[in-house]
């Protein structure tokens, strides 16, 4: 990353004041003007939303929302805001099941947060049964605004502690997660500064514990799943754990080249085969 | 007595060797003489009486009941303004024969009858080459909305400056008709004034036609705001004119984007080093679309939605692609005919706008007007458009006549 000056800020300022404010946390003068002409396009307060993200308050929590594939998220602070890499593959994702011949899969979500994956999915097969877990309270009420500031119905919300909670779990045709993926030493070292300060904990930290439930616990109840990831190694911790006379595990990596999910389904399966073929590329 | 019976000879062997008044030349600047009796090509005529049959067509099937879809209404539309001015022509023509035989028959008419016909040919003419006009055939995108991509070209911030201001121009321009626009992208000079490009759709069907003679370098002759010894800059700024062949939505691009092998397109998107994912949480949707085969680059970050700006970077893709192949196909047809026809470069510059002077030059058609601030409002660029409308559709019409 460039450093900033003083004096480049002060260049920057001398065009526009509220450039000079979004510069050190936008990096360079191009990005600020991009965001300062997002702002204004959003009709937010721009004095307020520049000050805020001088402050490294994330844009979409200044904003109040974050694009999701045709759907607008609403975000607020408590819980975390969808990714780009993460739209990425639940886009690519309900395009393969839309082609599918299972018109109606019953879909879990686990660690929904704001719910964007479960909407997305449930957006593209209006028939499909949809279930969101999440264990905050935050992101259950932001799964419920947002089902409704899209317009959707009929997906089943749940405030669950998907570690400890034993209650059955629901039978899948796909089980969905992005779970909390940075390891404690990591989240010091690697993680930005506007995402460690604004960003809920919760959501972000964890090692392999989700990985783990995966194959221990959803396993048994699903034909396919895709979680994210945040470094091969939990990849190679899944693929590793699991039996490899029933399933298939590949790895997807998102177009900046990252390991970016671990995806499997039942290798005896004909319909899934086809579906995930060319997703990612198969371990096991 | 004697002298006029010779003349009326010759003008009769004349008329002898031209059995039907065939059309010698055209030319709608050249104010005819008492001889310069214009017919229409035989060949063009029966194009005529093509469109006077459809047009019987269309009313006997109304008669019978049926209704017209878009196109036999445009047809209708087309085919009767058609069939009125011939009928114009036809009047025209047989009135002026009428006279001719007055005054070669009848000395004591002849006066009178002259006048008579020195105003009528002029009339004819004006009627034929409006017939002429009608006849030239449609602009493959005329009935499709367009997309104005500008951009500056040299004479450094000035020459952005300059975008801009063609850029309000034609959203000025667009208003002033009532036309829906919006602003696709734009990219802002970082050090200040001016732009870097913008991409301004206008989303009105037909606005491709209007707008097409806009494309090419325009020309801007003033005294920059920061320029102390008063000196006049000259500086450029480029428009390309696209149409706009399917919309912005989402599923349109969606759609198209599938029309395209894998290996033909490859979409980037831009995004920073570093672990990405939870790690960071800016805001990276920029969109990079190439194009293979015509070696296409679109780039496209207006928007916060990814999704968005690959939708419009789609949009503009197909626009170009379509533009590109018109243009190759009319390079074709014209290698083909061997056609030396006045085609500009697209490097020339199309118009002047000269400040000092409070003048606008349009280059091709040579207009000029005195009104800069009326222009650049986009409240009169229209006397511009149609002057270089009327220049070019005589053009048209000539070449018309040429190939029959
Ligand atoms: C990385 S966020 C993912 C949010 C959303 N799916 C997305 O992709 O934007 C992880 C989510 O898991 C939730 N979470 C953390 N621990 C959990 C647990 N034990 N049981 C259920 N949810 C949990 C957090 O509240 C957070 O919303």
């Amino acid at each position: 990353m460039p450093r900033i000056s003083p004096a480049m800020i002060r260049k920057v300022a001398s065009y526009d004041p509220l450039l000079g404010l979004l510069l050190p946390v936008c990096r360079t003068a191009e990005a600020a003007r991009q965001e300062l002409h997002w702002i204004r396009n959003e009709g937010a307060s721009v004095q307020r939303a520049c000050a805020l993200r001088a402050r490294s308050v994330p844009l979409q929590y200044v904003l109040g929302s974050q694009p999701f594939g045709e759907l607008e998220i609403l975000c607020k602070r408590n819980v975390l805001i969808p990714r780009w890499e993460t739209e990425e593959w639940a886009s690519e994702l309900a395009a393969r099941w839309q082609t599918s011949r299972v018109t109606a899969p019953t879909v879990v979500d686990l660690c929904t947060g704001t719910g964007c994956v479960a909407l997305l999915l449930k957006r593209a097969l209006p028939r499909a049964q949809v279930t969101a877990i999440d264990c905050s309270p935050f992101a259950i009420a932001l799964v419920t605004k947002n089902l409704h500031h899209n317009d959707i119905r009929d997906v089943t919300v749940l405030q669950r502690d998907i570690l400890r909670d034993d209650r059955p779990a629901i039978a899948a045709d796909l089980v969905v997660c992005n779970p909390p993926y940075i390891p404690r030493d990591a989240f010091v070292r690697d993680v930005t500064t506007s995402v460690k300060m604004y960003e809920p904990r919760l959501a972000l930290v964890a090692d392999k514990e989700f990985y783990t439930n995966l194959c221990d616990v959803w396993l048994r109840h699903t034909r396919s799943f895709v979680y994210e990831i945040g470094d091969i190694s939990q990849a190679h911790f899944v693929a590793d754990r699991i039996s490899a006379t029933t399933w298939s595990v590949g790895i997807r990596r998102d177009s900046n080249g990252k390991p970016r999910v671990v995806y499997g389904f039942k290798t005896d399966d004909v319909q899934l085969n086809k579906l995930y073929d060319g997703f990612g590329y198969l371990v096991r | 007595m004697n002298f006029t019976k010779t003349l009326r000879l010759m003008r009769n062997t004349t008329l002898l060797r031209q059995p039907s008044f065939v059309a010698r030349r055209w030319s709608t600047t050249t104010s005819p003489t008492i001889d310069d009796v214009e017919e229409l090509h035989p060949s063009l005529i029966s194009r005529i009486k093509q469109y006077v049959e459809q047009l019987h067509g269309l009313e006997q099937m109304l008669a019978a009941g049926g209704s017209f879809n878009a196109a036999s209404q445009i047809l209708y539309a087309k085919a009767s303004s058609i069939k009125d001015i011939y009928e114009r022509y036809q009047d025209q023509l047989e009135g002026l024969k009428a006279l001719r035989e007055m005054m070669d028959d009848d000395p004591s008419l002849k006066e009178d009858a002259e006048a008579e016909y020195a105003k009528l040919v002029p009339q004819l003419a004006k009627t034929s080459s409006e017939l002429l006009r009608k006849l030239i055939p449609p602009h493959e995108f005329a009935d499709k909305p367009c997309i104005l991509e500008l951009r500056p070209g040299v004479g450094g911030i000035e020459a952005m400056i300059f975008a801009q201001d063609l850029l309000n121009m034609y959203a000025g321009y667009a208003q002033s008709k009532r036309w829906k626009y919006h602003l696709t992208s734009k990219t802002e000079n970082q050090s200040g004034s001016g732009i870097v490009d913008a991409i301004l759709s206008i989303d009105e069907p037909g606005s491709y036609d209007v707008l097409k003679h806009e494309a090419g370098v325009h020309r801007v002759q003033r005294i920059p705001a920061t320029e102390t010894k008063g000196r006049t800059h000259t500086s450029t700024a480029a428009v390309v004119v696209l149409p706009q062949m399917g919309n912005e939505s989402e599923k349109a691009a969606d759609a198209y984007e599938r029309s395209f092998k894998p290996d033909e397109i490859r979409i980037d998107v831009m995004r920073a080093s570093g672990k990405g994912g939870q790690h960071v949480n800016t805001t990276d949707s920029a969109v990079r679309l190439t194009h293979f085969p015509s070696g296409i680059v679109v780039s496209m970050q207006d928007e916060r939605s990814q999704h968005k700006n690959k939708a419009k970077a789609f949009a503009i893709l197909r626009a170009r692609l379509a533009e590109r192949e018109r243009l190759e196909r009319e390079e074709k047809e014209r290698s083909a005919r061997k056609d030396q026809v006045t085609t500009t470069d697209r490097s020339d510059k199309i118009r002047t706008y000269n400040f000092p002077q409070n003048r606008i030059t349009d280059h091709r058609c040579g207009f000029s007007m005195h009104d800069i601030e009326g222009v650049m409002s986009g409240e009169r660029l229209d006397d511009l458009i149609n002057a270089m409308e009327a220049y070019d559709s005589d053009l048209k019409a000539r070449k018309i006549l040429q190939e029959v």
